[in-house]
């Protein structure tokens, strides 16, 4: 299961598999793949779900994990900026495996 | 031991506890950090500090004019070193940009992960031969 640090590092996975699944309306996610795409823990999907439902970053269906998802052209655009404004994440990310590396040597 | 280390020591000290708490937060992650994982606050902030109070050291050690085959060899490193001085500025010194190319460039650089970590264990190997 991946790190969960607060809910909006939970939410931005969520966004990157809905973008990655190309889901929009009338190609909605069932929130169990979601879930299991996104690795996040029951309740840090719930947690980032609510807020995204919430913001209006993302529209669905209930019925709980047999609910469907889907981004609306805010969640696109938030996906968007987020990646945009963060140039340096991937260098940081590679920055810190090559420390954990050699941490364990 | 004299003085002058004495004081540098202290220094080193803060630099390595900083260290010390970047590596257990290291350890809070799974076993590799995704590329579209932001550094978490505690770790940006122990790494960044490390860093910084690191760069105090290789000052002070100029200053003094000490000496040791390795340490040196490591300050020797022109790149690395002023990478690492630009990035303690960074943190002193109030940035507007969040992600001031202070910060992300030393991390870009190839190998620095491994020479800071490296420079470290010189000085630490240092003092503790005092």
């Amino acid at each position: 299961m991946a790190q969960e640090t607060n809910i909006a590092q939970c939410a931005s996975k969520i966004l990157d598999v809905l973008i990655e699944g190309g889901a929009v309306a009338g190609y909605a996610i069932k929130v169990e793949d979601l879930i299991a795409a996104s690795e996040l823990s029951d309740s840090g999907f719930d947690r980032a779900d609510t807020y995204l439902l919430q913001a209006g970053y993302i529209d669905g269906t209930m019925g709980g994990r047999n609910g469907v998802r889907w981004l609306t052209p805010a969640g696109v655009e938030l996906h968007q900026a987020t990646k945009a404004s963060h140039p340096s994440t991937d260098i940081h990310a590679t920055h810190l495996n090559l420390h954990k590396s050699l941490k364990r040597q | 031991m004299t003085e002058n280390e004495h004081a540098l020591h202290r220094y080193f000290i803060w630099a390595d506890r900083m260290r010390f708490h970047f590596d257990q937060e290291l350890g809070k992650r799974g076993q590799s950090v995704p590329s579209t994982d932001p550094l978490t606050i505690e770790e940006f902030m122990y790494m960044s500090m490390w860093y910084a109070q690191l760069y105090a050291v290789a000052e002070g050690w100029r200053e003094l004019k000490l000496r040791d085959r390795k340490v040196d060899g490591l300050l020797d490193q022109t790149e690395h070193i002023e990478l690492l001085r630009r990035y303690r500025n960074g943190v002193d010194h109030f940035q507007k940009d969040y992600f001031d190319l202070r910060f992300t460039k030393f991390a870009a650089k190839e190998n620095s992960a491994a020479w800071v970590r490296t420079l470290n264990k010189a000085l630490s190997d240092y003092f503790l031969s005092r």
